[in-house]
């Protein structure tokens, strides 16, 4: 066989073997459950697979030709861009969760891959793009936090029917009956109504930590005044410095009145000062500073605590963690405070920040954008009052 | 002799509902102390019954309760005739916001959530009697 035929051979061979590779590509594209979509630089639809027929209802005839953005719903225009920017330079995008609309009008909750096509030279001549249904998946996450959420709220109810009667006959006891009691008497009455409201603020903590996992909990839009905020956690706050023998300042610039939910940020001072009592060790100080920088309301809380360990800095914020020091000194609590703190925080759409440094301390930081005061001529006209004109509760979403 | 809610009574009479036994009566004790006469109910049936019969001046009111639960005393309240100006205070242990909401969806006045400061039952009783 000459040089020539062999050539010709080879080149018949690889072509067939192209071809049959290109089939079986085709056929593996046709088979699987996602959708697999070709679209041009141009932003049409080029390729359609019948798992994409089946997941947004349009044929291939009725997709090819169209503009890709026919399956992006119109809320997602502003997304599309950034995605035809980050393939316009070569990069894929993995796994990415968002939506796309169905031939019905409806959204489809999706995880999309897409990658740049490429020609010999390197050139992006076009995108491939595999979209997944998870909508299954989400209507059961979704279910399961409903679930959660109810369970929590149920064992809520259960659990405060009973405080409600201790802390209620404790306190009868005390406005009627406190001459018939003995001066022991009267002190194990305050030992059960203590510890009656040590539990009402461990459920408290329980249900609202669900409440901020369902992502829908409420904060109450009025003034924040932050002197008064610093004044509602001091008394509480220097009774427990005095008893773990930790010196406690208190410097609170002046920070003019600003929109926000003064009870739930008041929760968020006292937590933070008193996860900062507790992690220090007698001796020790805590130092709170309120001030305003930069168009922001900063609580500020220093210890001179043992710190944190570099790799719990990213677990410190999750529900019902516990540090290493918490479990090591027997620190009371259920590892609620700092999410808590961080899920109202972030309905203020403020930030929560730390430095620490192990065996010197650490130094939460909260900024709090400055909104203005719901009653501001800027922001009533866009209050309205609800149907029953009662107070307003805004909900708010993370 | 003063007129309450169209009555002639000496004190204003409020009308508590809870299924729990010691709760209706710490409640009801801590309004009687106040100065208010008591009517108890031990679930929601009977509450509307009462409050049809003895036109309370308030109804303090649990929400989750056999029979009828809080919410659906308050509307039946408010559709009728005869009890839609008395003021409804629900008592509740599910502060989630959602059962706020729709507490006052239901027509409720207010709320106070459990467990409750004698105080701020009497203030909250005062504050809904003075506005009525």
């Amino acid at each position: 066989v000459d040089n020539g035929t062999r050539a010709a051979t080879e080149k018949i061979e690889t072509h067939t073997h192209d071809k049959w590779e290109v089939r079986r590509l085709a056929a593996i594209v046709e088979s699987t459950d996602d959708a697999i979509i070709g679209a041009s630089l141009s932003g049409n639809i080029v390729s359609w697979n019948s798992g994409a027929e089946q997941l947004l209802g349009y044929s291939a005839e009725e997709a090819i030709g169209k503009p890709f953005a026919m399956i992006v719903p119109e809320d997602l225009a502003e997304e599309r861009r950034a995605m035809v920017s980050i393939i316009a330079r070569g990069e894929r995008i993995h796994h990415y969760e968002t939506r796309r609309r169905h031939r019905n009008g409806t959204d489809v909750d999706v995880s999309v891959t897409i990658s740049p096509i490429t020609d010999a030279g390197d050139n992006v001549v076009g995108v491939s793009c595999i979209l997944r249904d998870v909508s299954d998946r989400k209507r059961a996450e979704a279910e399961g936090e409903r679930l959660k959420s109810e369970f929590f709220s149920l064992v809520s109810h259960e659990l405060r029917t009973p405080l409600t009667s201790i802390v209620g006959y404790v306190q009868l006891l005390t406005d009627f009956e406190d001459e018939s009691l003995s001066g022991r008497g009267r002190e194990f009455l305050e030992i059960i109504r203590r510890n009656a409201e040590r539990l009402d603020g461990l459920v408290q903590d329980v249900l609202f930590a669900a409440q901020s996992e369902a992502s829908a909990f409420t904060v109450v839009p009025t003034v924040v005044d932050a002197r008064r905020l610093a004044d509602r956690c001091r008394r509480e706050a220097e009774t427990a410095a005095e008893t773990a023998g930790v010196a406690l300042s208190w410097e609170i610039g002046p920070v003019r009145p600003f929109g926000g939910d003064p009870d739930r940020l008041t929760q968020v001072l006292r937590n933070l000062i008193s996860n900062a009592i507790k992690f220090t060790p007698e001796g020790g100080r805590v130092d709170v500073r309120v001030f305003a920088e930069r168009g922001c309301c900063v609580l500020e809380v220093s210890d001179t605590g043992q710190g944190i360990e570099p790799e719990e800095r990213d677990l410190l914020f999750e529900r019902f963690y516990r540090s290493e020091a918490a479990m090591k000194d027997h620190v009371k609590g259920a590892g609620l405070g700092l999410a808590i703190v961080k899920a109202i925080v972030d309905a203020h759409g403020g930030t929560i920040d730390f430095e620490s440094e192990l065996g010197q301390g650490s130094t939460f930081r909260v900024s709090l954008p400055m909104r203005p005061c719901e009653g501001d001529p800027a922001t009533r006209q866009r209050r309205r009052p609800n149907a029953s004109g009662k107070r307003r509760v805004a909900e708010v979403r993370r | 002799m003063i007129m309450t809610n169209g009555m002639n009574r000496e004190r204003p009479l409020v009308l508590v509902a809870d299924d729990e036994d010691d709760i209706l009566t710490l409640v009801s004790f801590r309004l009687e102390e106040a100065g208010y006469d008591v009517a108890k109910a031990s679930d929601g049936e009977i509450a509307l019954q009462m409050a049809k019969e003895l036109h309370p001046d308030l109804a303090v009111i649990d929400v989750m309760m056999p029979r009828r639960d809080g919410y659906e005393v308050t509307e039946c309240m408010r559709a009728d005739e005869e009890m839609q100006s008395v003021p409804v205070i629900l008592l509740t242990a599910r502060v989630q916001e959602a059962d706020v909401r729709r507490g006052f969806a239901a027509g409720a006045d207010d709320y106070i959530k459990k467990p409750f400061s004698p105080d701020e039952l009497r203030s909250r009783v005062q504050a809904a009697l003075t506005r009525h």
